[in-house]
């Protein structure tokens, strides 16, 4: 029910594509997949939502945990191209602000 | 465990796993589709319905409830959705915690209470209630005027 794709576009840069629902069954395994990059030392993050067409509080708090793990690491975890329903729920948790969300997976991976 | 349905009320009956969390969410969106909600509200229906499931097999049940029920039982009138969803877990109205701060930094985000929060959000009344000696959560969705 979740696709976790990982690439390298560049160096430093690491590419998360998600697709799929991330609600309260598979939040762990997403999760994990997002901490493994980190405890690899891959810490500048892109995390691209396009093909996420739901995310619940479970989704929500894997991210945070893992943006304060890259910030812990002097990385970040940025967001591309969120579906317009996982906008929202960023929005109504105050997410839009802490997290840098970009419109094109491009332009998230070339903001490092 | 099954649904069936009589006139506008349609009832699912689950174990308390987090393994039926998508039978709960599919159920709600079959009925929030059939009664005409938009794609939003469907959307906004169903993560309510999860974020109750979730908090009652994991804090409810504390990850024990296989072989509890967790009733979701939907009513549907003119003018709205009602979703009451029936435990019977220890009393405890989630509703009196507080809520999360949507404002606060990184570094300062609670960790819990963001699905009430969003149910809260999602939905147009949320109110709890003892069922004999179960918890109810019973949810209002208001319904799109044109149907």
């Amino acid at each position: 029910m979740i696709e976790i794709n990982v690439t390298n576009p560049n160096d430093s840069v690491t590419l998360v594509e998600v697709s799929g629902r991330v609600d309260s069954m598979n939040a762990n395994e997403f999760g994990s997949g997002l901490n493994t990059q980190i405890n690899n030392g891959r810490v500048q993050l892109v995390l691209d939502l396009s093909s996420v067409e739901y995310m619940s509080s479970a989704g929500l708090r894997e991210i945070v945990s893992t943006l304060k793990s890259a910030k812990k690491a002097s990385g970040d975890l940025r967001l591309a191209q969120p579906s317009e329903r996982v906008r929202e729920v960023l929005e109504m948790a105050g997410l839009d602000t802490i997290f840098r969300i970009y419109v094109t997976q491009d332009e998230a991976i070339n903001s490092y | 465990m099954g649904q069936f349905m009589a006139d506008s009320e349609r009832k699912l009956r689950l174990s308390g796993k987090i393994e039926q969390v998508r039978k709960a969410c599919d159920f709600i969106v079959t009925v929030t589709e059939e009664a005409g909600f938009d794609e939003k509200s469907v959307f906004q229906s169903q993560l309510a319905v999860e974020e109750i499931f979730t908090n009652i097999v994991e804090h409810g049940y504390k990850h024990k409830g296989a072989d509890k029920t967790i009733d979701i039982i939907t009513l549907l009138s003119t003018d709205k959705l009602i979703i009451k969803i029936l435990d019977d877990a220890p009393l405890f109205n989630p509703l009196t915690l507080d809520e999360p701060d949507p404002k606060a930094s990184l570094w300062d985000r609670k960790g819990g209470g963001w699905g009430v929060y969003f149910v809260r959000q999602y939905m147009d009344d949320v109110r709890y209630k003892l069922y004999g000696n179960r918890n109810s959560i019973i949810l209002e969705k208001l319904r799109p005027k044109s149907s």
